[in-house]
């Protein structure tokens, strides 16, 4: 597995945004019995989701969290120098949403700007390139802007995914500090399982046509078109018991910290048989591991700065915490961070009303 | 662990009665043998004999002793 290290950069805040809109999943009545949802929710550990509006993007989300966090931080725009915006449902096919939003969030155009197209994995690669960035820049802050709208990729009637997924953006706060200790990154990749969690159509590979909106039983036979997000749940689970208690044990020997001076395990929010299962596993208390997935569902790259903001608030205003921060998913892909977040960072979950942001085009 | 243990924490499991299955038994025959339960089971093999079961293997098994002979076998 790789191994990074960047020292000097600090997370200054983590706010997270989720659309009004709330879903039950036990009112999902249309796709399972009230007996067959309970018998659902109760193996996935999901009991709601927030879901995007009509006309409501990541970027429109993400946008609302940065603009709150500059706020409460006081940075001027002008002090932002570098914007990635991690997200497998940007704005356009081209050009590159975090180019859309430094315009959106009124940040000088003396400002770095890019995306990195990941999911599960993206929050955690988000931390390593921007804070390996941020000291190439000197003396520069950094936005570091996460999240999804996966549920606008569900076909309307695919049981295997429509229960799981919820919307959510995040920004992060990063700046130079020269106190700020060491984070370590442990990332790794095996693109054997891609076709195991993809949106097949719509790229270069399978280009739209007149069929990409045809929705087709699939070998799993829930029907979905090309444009639709598939996934093998099994093949997900399988992946993750192979990769992800190595990928824990290999950053804390890299990192030098024992299971016992992580302070909470934050890992991304796939479903909670999964999680409880991998925490066994791996041997990590339950009270040292977050989940924030009951209400939320899995929000894709968006789930651990999420569970973070939702009940990390208090861990961080009352001291240091130490976080081993791990996503695993698509692609596949895999990364963690042993990581310090310093005593009194703020962060927060916002809700955005269904019409906070106008669509720009 | 033998295969008629191994077959009791599997009816456990699927949440149906004690000795309710045999090896005989068809999968499209047993209601609750469903994606949950697929994940469970891999869950199961692991969690038993530290060994991974392939989704695609899984898929093709048939009857309930085509799912020990993966576990156990």
């Amino acid at each position: 597995m790789a191994v990074g290290r960047v020292s000097g950069v600090a997370v200054a805040g983590i706010y997270a945004c989720v659309p009004a809109q709330v879903v039950d999943n036990a009112s999902m009545t249309a796709l399972a019995s009230p007996a067959e949802l309970q018998k659902v929710i109760k193996g996935i550990g999901i009991e709601r989701r927030r879901v995007v509006s009509e006309g409501q993007c990541t970027s429109d989300l993400a946008q609302v969290a940065a603009e709150q966090l500059l706020a409460d931080l006081g940075w001027p725009s002008e002090s932002v120098n570098l914007i990635v915006f991690v997200s497998q449902t940007g704005d356009y096919r081209l050009p590159a949403t975090a180019c859309v939003l430094q315009e959106r969030l009124g940040l000088s155009k003396g400002c770095a700007a890019f995306d990195l197209n990941l999911g599960c994995s993206g929050y955690v690669y988000g931390l390593w390139v921007a804070s390996q960035l941020l000291n190439s820049l000197g003396g520069a802050r950094a936005l570091l802007l996460v999240g999804d709208t996966s549920t606008s990729l569900l076909a309307p009637e695919d049981r295997s995914v429509q229960f799981l997924f919820g919307d959510a953006a995040t920004a992060t706060a990063l700046e130079r500090r020269s106190d700020a200790g060491e984070t370590t990154f442990v990332l790794g990749t095996d693109g054997s399982g891609a076709s195991h969690l993809i949106v097949p159509g719509g790229g270069a590979r399978n280009k739209l046509d007149n069929q990409s909106l045809s929705r087709q039983p699939g070998r799993d036979g829930h029907p979905r078109a090309a444009v639709n997000l598939f996934m093998d749940g099994p093949q997900v689970f399988n992946f993750t018991l192979r990769e992800v208690p190595g990928l824990i044990s290999a950053l804390l020997a890299e990192a030098k910290w024992s299971m016992e001076q992580v302070d909470k395990f934050v890992f991304h929010q796939a479903n909670g048989y999964l999680l409880d299962y991998l925490r066994k596993r791996t041997k990590i208390p339950a009270e040292q591991m977050v989940l924030a997935l009951k209400d939320y569902g899995n929000t894709s790259s968006a789930s651990i700065p999420l569970a973070i903001a939702d009940r990390l608030a208090g861990d961080f205003a009352a001291g240091p915490t130490r976080l081993l921060l791990a996503g695993f998913g698509v692609g596949w892909s895999w990364a963690a961070a042993a990581i310090t977040i310093a005593q009194g960072t703020p962060t927060r979950v916002i809700e955005a009303p269904p019409s906070a942001v106008p669509r720009v085009a | 662990m033998d295969r008629a243990t191994f077959l009791r924490k599997f009816e456990e499991l699927i949440e149906v009665p004690s000795q309710s299955l045999t090896e005989g038994t068809e999968l499209e025959k047993v209601e609750s043998w469903d994606s949950l339960n697929v994940i469970g089971y891999i869950a199961l093999v692991d969690e038993t004999f530290q060994k991974e079961v392939d989704p695609e293997r899984i898929a093709e098994c048939k009857t309930v002793g085509n799912l020990l002979d993966l576990a156990v076998g």
